[in-house]
C-alpha cells in the first residue's frame, strides 16, 4: 500500500485549532471526531514507520488499516472489532520491536477506550475512542 | 550443561544452544519458517514463539534467538500460542495464498481459509528475510536486501537500475533455503547435459559413489568460504571437528618395490565430430551424460529430460562415435554395444512409450550373458539399424520434422537413406587413452601400442608385465575393456606385484652393460638413449654408471657411446672378433 498524506475530517470543520493534526506528542482532536478516522490516522503513521522485519508487525498493521479504512468508509462488517482486538494483542505479544509492539497496545487502548465509553453496542463509525495521552 | 523443562519433560542440554535446538533434540517440534541450522536467524516470522519462565517471571521469547539458561520452564504449545499462531499463519496465508509450505503449516493448525484480504494473490515471498540473512551474515555477498519500492517492502539488490546485483556470486544459497520458494536463479536452463557431468553438486561432496577413502572433499572452486571467507557452515555441522580448510593437494614421495599402472582412459570428445552436432544443437549428449541423468541419486533423480525438462518421446542411440573411424580411431572400443544396449533399455524402461533407436555398424556382443541382454533388448521393441549416422540436424524438410533433431543415415539392410525425426541423440563416445599417456611411458619406460595404449611385455604370456621391470599394467590403460576384465586383469597384476616383493630379490639378466669410468667423458648419450634409465650420472666422478638391477643387456649405449666406453659383458669387440674368428675356422 503506498504511504500518503492523510488529511482527517475533524468534526467541526470551523475549528481551525482542531481540524490540524501533527504527528508531534500533543494532538489535539475535537469531541466528535468520529474515533475510527482518527485510529486510521494513527494507524497510517504505523504502517509508514514499519520497518517490515517481523510479520506480525508488517502484515498485522497493513491488515489492521485495511479494516480501518473499510470501517471509515462506513462498510465495516460484523467481526471487524474482534478481529482488531484479536491483532492488538497478538502484535502486542509477537512483534519483533518495541514499535510493533507499542502499535499493538495502541489499538487495544482504543478499544478498551471505545468499551467503556460506548457501554451498549453502537453503529460502527463509533465503536471507537480516542487512547488517553495519544 | 543445562537443564531445561519442556511441556512438562526436562531436558539436558548443551550450554549456548538455542531454545528451537534443545527443543528439536529432545524431539518436540517447534514451527519455524526463517530458521536454518547454522544461520544467524533474522526472528522475523515468530512462529517459533515459545512461553518462557525464568527467575518467576513469564514471557513470550522466539526459540529460535532465545539461548537456554539452567533452570528454564518452558512451554511450546499453550492454547495462547496456538492462537497466536494461528493468526501469523492467517496472516502469512492473506500475504502468499499459493505457497504450498504456507498451506501445509497452516493445515497443521487447521488453519484452511484466511479472514485478511489478500493484496497480492500471486506473492510468494513471505519477506522473512532468511535469505537476506544468510546472503550477508554467512555467505558475505550482501547482495540482497530488503528495499523499499513503490512504497512497498521486497527483497532484491540493493541498486534498483532492473540489473542482477554486481555483488551476487551465484552461490543459490538463497534460493535453496527459500522456505516458500519464492527465489529462482536465472541464467540456467532447466537441464543443463553437458553441466551434469561436469560440475560438482555441490562445493562439498564424495568424490564418487564407493570412494576410497569414502571422504568428502571440498571444491574450492564453488565454497563460498573459498570466495569470501566466511559461511563456514560445514565446520559448525560437523560434530567431530573434521573440516579442514587449509587442506590442499600435494605432492607425496614413496619408495615402491613394484609399480601398477591403471590410469584408465579418456572419453573422445564428440566436438571432433561436429556433423553429429554435439556442443551445438541442444538434447544432443553423450552416453555419460545420460549414464548420469538414468542414476536414481543423479541430479534429475533418474528421470530421463530434454532440455526444457520434458520427456523425450524418440531417442537415437548413436554407436561407434570415434571409435572404428579411419579418421579418428580404428580400434573397436568394445564396451559401447553393450552400454548403448543399456541406453536403450533404461530408455524403455523410463519412458515406456518412447521410440528408440540403435544404430550400429557391427553388434559386438562378447561376453558372457552379454548376447542374451542384446536379444533381451531386440524383444523390446527397439529398432536396430545397421548403419553409421552420417549427420545429426535440426533443419526440417517434412512437417514431422519440425522442432526435432534429425538423424540422417544408410540402413544398409534395406538399403536406403533413412530420416529419423527425434528428440535426443545420446552419441556412444570411444575410449582412448588419456591425454598424458604418452608422458606417463616415458617417466615409467613404457611402449604403447599404434592408439597409444600401453604396451604389454607379452599378450599370452605376460599379459600384465611391461618391459620395464616391476612395472605392470591393468585396466582400459592396456587397451578399451568393460569392468570384468579390467577386474581380472587388475588381480592378476596385484597378485604379479606380490609376487615380485615377496620373493625379496630380483633375478638379473646375466648380460647387463658396463661403463669404463677411465675412458667416459661424462656426454650423457647412453643416459639419453637407454630405454630402461638403468644409466644414472655419478656426480662426483663425472661418469655414467650402469644400474645393474635395470640393466637389461639390450646394448643401446654399446652402440651409442662415442668414447667406446660402453661394453657389454661377454660381447666385448675383441670377444665377438674372436667368435666370429673361431666360427670362420671350423
Amino acid at each position: 500500500m503506498a504511504p500518503r498524506r492523510y488529511e482527517p475530517t475533524l468534526g467541526d470543520a470551523s475549528n481551525e485549532v482542531n481540524s490540524r493534526m501533527p504527528a508531534t506528542d500533543t494532538t489535539a482532536v475535537g469531541e466528535k471526531t468520529p474515533s475510527v478516522d482518527l485510529t486510521e490516522y494513527f494507524y497510517e503513521f504505523w504502517h509508514d514507520k514499519c520497518c517490515g522485519e517481523c510479520i506480525p508487525c508488517r502484515e498485522g498493521t497493513e491488515q489492521i488499516l485495511t479494516i480501518l479504512e473499510r470501517m471509515s468508509q462506513g462498510h465495516g462488517r460484523e467481526h471487524d472489532t474482534h478481529e482488531l482486538e484479536e491483532l492488538g494483542d497478538f502484535m502486542a505479544a509477537t512483534s519483533k520491536c518495541g514499535l510493533g509492539k507499542k502499535a499493538g497496545k495502541h489499538l487495544l487502548s482504543a478499544l478498551r477506550g471505545s468499551a467503556e465509553h460506548q457501554p451498549t453496542p453502537v453503529k460502527q463509525e463509533d465503536v471507537l475512542s480516542v487512547p488517553a495521552g495519544g | 550443561m543445562a537443564h531445561v523443562t519442556i511441556n512438562g519433560h526436562t531436558v539436558e542440554c548443551d550450554d549456548g544452544i538455542t531454545i528451537l535446538e534443545a527443543a528439536r533434540k529432545a524431539g518436540i517440534d517447534i514451527p519455524a519458517l526463517c530458521s536454518h541450522p547454522g544461520i544467524k536467524s533474522p526472528a522475523s516470522c515468530r512462529l517459533c514463539t515459545v512461553e518462557v519462565t525464568a527467575r518467576g517471571r513469564t514471557r513470550l521469547v522466539t526459540a529460535c534467538t532465545q539461548r537456554v539458561a539452567d533452570g528454564m520452564e518452558l512451554h511450546t504449545d499453550t492454547e495462547q500460542l496456538r492462537h497466536y499462531r494461528v493468526l501469523l499463519l492467517e496472516l502469512l496465508l492473506s500475504r502468499c495464498p499459493n505457497v504450498p509450505a504456507v498451506r501445509e503449516l497452516a493445515q497443521h493448525y487447521g488453519v484452511t481459509e484466511t479472514r485478511f484480504e489478500s493484496h497480492v494473490p500471486e506473492e510468494n515471498c513471505a519477506l522473512c528475510g532468511l535469505c537476506v540473512s544468510v546472503c550477508q551474515n554467512l555467505v558475505g555477498a550482501k547482495a540482497i536486501d530488503f528495499v523499499k519500492r513503490n512504497g512497498r517492502l521486497e527483497i532484491g539488490p540493493r541498486s534498483d537500475n532492473g540489473k542482477p546485483s554486481a555483488d551476487c556470486i551465484a552461490c543459490g544459497a538463497c534460493a535453496m533455503l527459500c522456505p516458500t520458494g519464492a527465489i529462482t536463479i536465472h541464467g540456467y536452463p532447466p537441464v543443463d547435459h553437458r553441466e551434469l557431468t561436469s560440475a560438482t553438486p555441490r562445493a562439498i561432496y564424495v568424490p564418487f559413489a564407493q570412494a576410497v577413502p569414502n571422504i568428502p572433499v571440498i571444491d574450492s572452486e564453488s565454497c563460498i568460504h573459498a570466495k569470501t571467507g566466511k559461511c563456514g557452515l560445514c565446520d559448525q555441522v560437523c560434530d567431530r571437528d573434521a573440516i579442514q580448510h587449509d587442506q590442499y593437494e600435494e605432492t607425496i614421495e614413496l619408495d615402491v618395490g613394484a609399480i601398477i599402472v591403471a590410469t584408465g582412459f579418456e572419453l573422445f570428445d564428440p566436438l571432433e565430430m561436429p556433423q553429429y552436432g554435439y556442443g551445438r544443437l541442444p538434447n544432443v549428449i553423450t552416453a555419460l551424460e545420460f549414464e548420469t541423468m538414468s542414476n536414481a541419486g543423479g541430479p534429475t533423480h533418474g528421470e530421463i529430460l530434454l532440455t526444457d525438462g520434458s520427456s523425450p518421446q524418440s531417442v537415437a542411440i548413436i554407436h561407434c562415435v570415434g571409435s572404428r573411424d579411419e579418421n579418428h580411431n580404428e580400434y573397436c572400443s568394445s564396451v559401447c554395444c553393450m552400454y548403448s544396449l543399456k541406453c536403450a533399455h533404461l530408455v524403455r524402461e523410463k519412458v515406456p512409450a518412447a521410440g528408440i533407436y540403435e544404430l550400429y555398424i557391427d553388434m559386438r556382443a562378447t561376453g558372457k550373458g552379454y548376447e542374451e541382454f542384446y536379444k533381451r533388448v531386440l524383444s523390446e521393441d527397439v529398432t536396430f539399424i545397421r548403419g553409421k549416422a552420417a549427420e545429426v540436424t535440426d533443419v526440417a524438410e517434412q512437417p514431422d520434422e519440425d522442432g526435432k533433431l534429425i538423424v540422417t543415415c544408410e540402413d544398409t539392410l534395406i538399403g536406403e537413406i533413412r530420416r529419423l525425426p527425434v528428440d535426443m541423440v545420446v552419441l556412444s563416445p570411444a575410449l582412448k587413452p588419456r591425454a598424458d599417456a604418452p608422458e606417463l611411458a616415458r617417466t615409467l619406460g613404457l611402449s604403447c601400442t599404434d592408439g597409444g595404449f600401453f604396451l604389454e611385455k607379452h599378450p599370452k604370456l605376460a599379459p600384465v608385465a611391461t618391459s620395464n621391470d616391476g612395472v605392470f599394467i591393468a585396466g582400459a590403460c592396456q587397451g578399451p575393456k568393460d569392468i570384468p576384465a579390467s577386474v581380472a586383469q587388475a588381480s592378476a597384476a596385484a597378485m604379479e606385484a606380490t609376487a615380485l616383493i615377496d620373493a625379496g630379490s630380483v633375478t638379473l639378466e646375466p648380460i647387463v652393460a658396463h661403463i669404463d669410468e677411465e675412458t667416459c667423458g661424462g656426454c650423457k648419450t647412453c643416459m639419453n638413449s637407454c630405454p630402461y634409465d638403468a644409466i644414472q650420472f655419478d656426480e662426483e666422478k663425472a661418469v655414467c654408471v650402469v644400474q645393474e638391477v635395470l640393466c637389461k643387456g639390450c646394448g643401446t649405449c654399446v652402440a651409442s657411446c662415442p668414447a667406446g666406453a660402453a661394453s657389454q659383458e661377454g660381447f666385448e669387440d675383441m670377444q665377438l672378433a674372436a667368435e666370429i674368428e673361431a666360427v670362420l675356422d671350423s
